[in-house]
């Protein structure tokens, strides 16, 4: 095989050389003698034979070298050597080489860094087959607003749609599932019964649920996840078939799925999946039946748009079934598919784009930065490159040289990157996985890698291509009849170099003003009054296996006795029992009530929706939130008094223009008792603190009982106790956790957190992105002055004469550093305009982002504009000082 | 006898395989054998012999060895391998069509002289 002989001769040449070459020696020695002999034997002295013979044969040197270029070694051997010869070139120059390098290490790690996000989120990797087929299904009313999904549309969907190929429909709820191992909570997804089809998943063990299964009664069956099963169940081979307890409910296994698979993506705890039974409730139409999310497979690209158009057409011809709930124009008539992938990120979707483009903006900084660093290198050596020409190297090989010196530090540059993208994203991945919900350990994996490498070779091309490219143009002897390269040939270069200082300047000057506008957005947002206390409040959400308690009231069994040891805890000043917390995310119902205004009014009732709460009455006290009018509750609204009622203003606001609402209003909790309103809360922001508040009304938590109708969605649901402390909230953890176990062990899971952090999570992507922003802008900027400092000190080199004879002319020192300063200035003021101009235009990404600051705003853009100004002419000065300190006699002389 | 030839471009190769095929030689015997051959009419450069050789032995044309010379002298020996034998035969083929073509060619007459 000719392969294999080629691999052999490689293999002799790179890994067995010098065995190789001494063979090779002994080979021609042997050649000499040999044919010596054979020349003395015709009479001719030994030493003109030999002589005679090294003339014909070659020196043993080019021997080698011929045996190389036979065996096709030569391209490595020229590429070695290049690699040896940029390598010490850089070692000469190590203040150009670690500039460089430091460039380089921020751009492509910012790049790295982010693209490991991206590749995280928006270009996620799902469990699923084809998972860019699956569309998360939502509904919308007639004015646009989201609308809820009945399991009566979706099966309607389901059985008409020609444009879908499957449609399933889940819950995602969580139980406690007994195992050997213990009780655990998991998440346990309510699917329809073709679910595991509808992703293209099945499961590695065992079977996927029938239709049958969803008949109730028929359901107690489960699925498992791969992690549920190891983890709890031993990995037991024999596991399906065998019963299991959800919720102390026993179920059969009849399934594993396969490692990996989750469902819903984002979820974060161990799942199973049980089976939705469908009882005779699901079919009617009103707000009672289990709110639905729907996930579809379309059959391709074009699938979506027209599954989206028939969708709402069928959803069009139901609207009229919700007449009876909604009077006019809220019934959900539009029906919107979104890429499953994409309904994952859709909060951070806008920031991640923006802060991608970010980045690449820091990478066109550092490759313009760098390109000029190694034009200004490549001026300076011209004249060994015209040397080398000289000495016969053609033009390629010498631009092959100088490539290769890019790509050497190109390939430096990146790997210091990727350390310093591993670096900063363990430093983030706390902050990144609260608001992104990323995998556990985030690291540049093989497509990150993948796109590095392209960006690496992209930017040696880039930075490399043009300096050596005009290098190598130069005519051989102009550059070498001048001693140095400084004469009006390079005038045009001086130009460009100039150009993309002032561009370089122009693009970190829009990553300053986006992360000024955030920034003043962050602070905007930290000033808004939110109308409540967020200094040492701490929020306990207790986790309890809701099972063990059912027919009691939760609220009397556990709660109460909680509150009340809570309260008597050293540290702590008042706590009080809620549903939710405002800003909190989390379970938040809401009410739609239709207000009458008592029968002598002739107004027509007024539609208001209200967010629905339970409040004890020490919240006031705890959240520190003023009352507009009357009163809140008190320890004398007991379960046996009059039922009251609070609600803020902008509930009040509704009801009647001038906001009386005290006595006049009343609501329903059970047949015979009226909740009387008593109060009016100042209003603060529940939602979130860039959204005006909403209408809310309250009970009170003591005199809410089982039976009332509200007490279902309120305190069945989700209670919350918050805590005011008189210390760092973060302290009492430990004590209050170990009381909570002591009181009651099913409340071991609880979690805890602190008002701050609920509030700095309602900041969400405005924080995310100042936060790296900042950190962007920060290198751009360093990196853009790096580029103006490294641009001025090559100047006033290449000037050294010209300025000798300056002042050897009489200039005085200080009108040579004026000089060059308005050289800088003018510099900086070109890159401030084109920043302005750029910046004016990526505002219009950022709008949506922004609170309380507009896209232009002044403030902002004069206040970067200062500090690029003042940053920039700090850099200028020290190359202008040094310049001015040139010894005029010395500067001659060099010359 | 003339003055010797120059060897034709891109002929080298050939008379190294057809020199070698003989029986494993040395360098400087393949050299030897291939003006033996030829009755001293063709001369060899002998520093375009042994990067003809790597480039035949990189190709898997011949393979080599060291062994013993005539006199007792370690050498290295190159023979022809089966690929090396495919290729002789092949060129041969081809140089013969080629003479054979460019013989007739050469001995056209001029039309009606």
């Amino acid at each position: 095989m000719s392969l294999r002989a080629k691999l052999r001769s490689w293999w002799k040449g790179l890994a067995q050389r010098t065995r190789t070459e001494s063979e090779l020696e002994s080979e021609l020695n042997f050649h000499m003698e040999a044919s010596a002999e054979d020349l003395m034997r015709h009479g001719m002295s030994r030493e003109e034979a030999l002589r005679r013979l090294r003339l014909e044969l070659g020196s043993s040197v080019a021997h080698k070298e011929n045996w190389r270029s036979a065996v096709g070694l030569r391209l490595w051997d020229d590429l070695h050597a290049d690699l040896r010869y940029a390598a010490r070139q850089l070692r000469r120059s190590p203040a150009f080489t670690v500039t460089v390098l430091v460039v380089l290490a921020l751009g492509i790690g910012a790049n790295a860094a982010m693209f490991s996000i991206v590749d995280a989120t928006l270009l996620r990797w799902l469990p699923y087959s084809h998972p860019n087929e699956l569309m998360s299904l939502a509904t919308r009313d007639s004015k646009g607003t989201p609308a809820w999904k009945s399991f009566a549309d979706i099966e309607v969907w389901q059985q008409r749609s020609q444009t879908l190929a499957s449609l399933g429909y889940y819950n995602p709820i969580g139980v406690y599932l007994k195992s050997p191992a213990g009780d655990q909570f998991v998440s346990a997804p309510l699917v329809s019964s073709n679910i595991f089809s509808v992703l293209g998943v099945p499961p590695m063990m065992g079977r996927g649920f029938v239709a049958d299964e969803q008949v109730p009664g028929r359901g107690k069956v489960v699925v498992l996840g791969e992690t549920v099963w190891r983890n709890m169940f031993q990995g037991d081979p024999n596991i399906v078939g065998k019963q299991v307890s959800l919720n102390d409910v026993p179920h059969t296994v009849i399934g594993v799925m396969p490692p990996r698979f989750v469902f819903p993506a984002d979820d974060t705890v161990p799942q199973i999946w049980v089976p939705i039974a469908i009882t005779e409730k699901h079919h009617v139409r009103d707000f009672s039946t289990p709110p639905y999310q729907a996930i579809a497979r379309v059959r391709n690209d074009r699938g979506r748009a027209a599954a989206a158009a028939e969708l709402t057409t069928i959803q069009q011809g139901l609207a009229p079934l919700y007449q009876h709930l909604t009077g006019n124009g809220l019934a959900p008539s539009q029906v919107e598919l979104t890429p499953y992938r994409d309904s994952l990120t859709k909060d951070s979707r806008g920031a991640l784009i923006a802060l991608l483009a970010a980045v690449v903006v820091i990478w066109l900084i550092a490759c313009a930065n760098v390109a000029n660093l190694m034009l200004a290198r490549g001026m300076a050596r011209q004249r060994e490159i015209a040397v080398r020409g000289a000495l016969g190297a053609s033009r390629w090989r010498v631009v092959r040289q100088l490539f290769t010196e890019s790509l050497v530090l190109s390939v430096a540059g990146a790997t210091a990157g990727l350390a310093l993208a591993q670096i900063a994203l363990h430093v983030f991945s706390r902050t990144l996985s609260t608001r992104l919900n990323l995998p556990e350990h985030l690291a540049p994996n093989l497509p990150v890698l993948g796109a590095l490498l392209v960006l690496t070779v992209l930017s040696a091309l880039l930075f490399g291509l043009l300096p050596a490219w005009l290098a190598a143009r130069t005519p051989l002897e102009q550059s070498l009849r001048q001693g140095t390269a400084q004469a009006g040939a390079s005038r045009n270069r001086h130009r460009l170099q100039k150009a993309i200082v002032a561009a370089e300047i122009g693009l970190s000057m829009v990553l300053l003003i986006s992360c000024g506008l955030l920034l003043r957005t962050v602070f905007a947002l930290r000033h808004v009054p939110l109308g409540f206390r967020t200094e040492h409040v701490l929020i306990v959400q207790p986790k309890l296996p809701r099972y063990k308690y059912r027919g009691q009231d939760i609220n009397r069994a556990v709660y109460k006795p909680l509150l009340e040891r809570v309260q008597q805890m050293n540290g702590v000043m008042s706590a009080s029992l809620t549903t939710i917390v405002p800003l909190h995310k989390g379970f938040d119902p809401e009410i739609t009530l239709y207000v009458g205004h008592g029968e002598k009014s002739t107004a027509p009732p007024t539609r208001i929706d209200a967010k629905l709460k339970a409040a004890g009455p020490e919240l006031k006290d705890v959240l520190g939130f003023r009352m507009y009018q009357g009163r809140f509750f008190t320890d004398q609204d007991t379960a046996d008094s009059r039922p009251v009622a609070v609600v803020n203003r902008a509930f009040a606001r509704l009801f009647s223009p001038n906001g009386e609402i005290i006595d006049k209003f009343s609501v329903g909790l059970d047949k015979d008792r009226q909740a009387t309103i008593v109060g009016v809360m100042d209003d603060f922001h529940q939602t979130a603190i860039d959204e005006p508040s909403v209408p809310e009304i309250d009970f009170c938590t003591n005199q809410m009982r089982p039976t009332d109708g509200f007490y279902q969605p309120v305190l069945q649901v989700h209670v919350e106790l918050a805590i005011r402390t008189a210390r760092d909230p973060e302290q009492l953890i430990p004590d209050l956790r170990r009381a909570m176990a002591g009181l009651n062990p099913d409340l071991k899971d609880s979690s805890f957190l602190t008002m701050n952090q609920v509030v700095e999570d309602a900041m969400g992507s405005q924080l995310l992105a100042a936060h790296l922003l900042e950190l962007f802008a920060g290198a751009a900027l360093l990196v853009a002055l790096a580029g103006l400092y490294g641009l001025l000190t090559y100047l006033v080199t290449q000037r050294t004469q010209e300025l000798g004879v300056r002042l050897a002319l009489g200039a005085q020192r200080p009108d040579i550093v004026r000089m060059l300063l308005k050289q800088a200035f003018w510099l900086l003021v070109t890159g401030a305009a084109i920043g302005v101009t750029l910046a004016y235009v990526s505002g219009r990404l950022l709008a949506g982002f922004l609170y309380g600051v507009k896209p232009g705003d002044l403030w902002t853009l004069s206040a970067v504009t200062a500090l690029l100004m003042l940053c920039g002419l700090l850099a200028a000065y020290v190359p202008s000082r040094r310049a001015s300190r040139i010894d005029p006699l010395q500067a001659l002389r060099e010359s | 006898m003339g003055k010797p030839l120059e060897l034709l471009q891109g002929t080298l190769d050939m008379l190294i395989l057809k020199a070698v095929s003989l029986g494993p030689l040395h360098g400087y015997g393949v050299l030897l054998r291939i003006q033996q051959i030829s009755g001293d009419q063709l001369e060899i450069q002998q520093g375009s012999l042994y990067p003809a050789l790597y480039r035949l032995e990189h190709q898997g044309l011949i393979r080599s060895e060291w062994g013993e010379s005539d006199n007792n002298r370690k050498a290295k020996f190159y023979q022809l391998t089966a690929s090396g034998k495919r290729k002789l035969q092949a060129e041969t083929a081809n140089w013969n069509r080629m003479t054979q073509v460019m013989g007739s060619i050469l001995d056209r007459k001029p039309e009606g002289a």
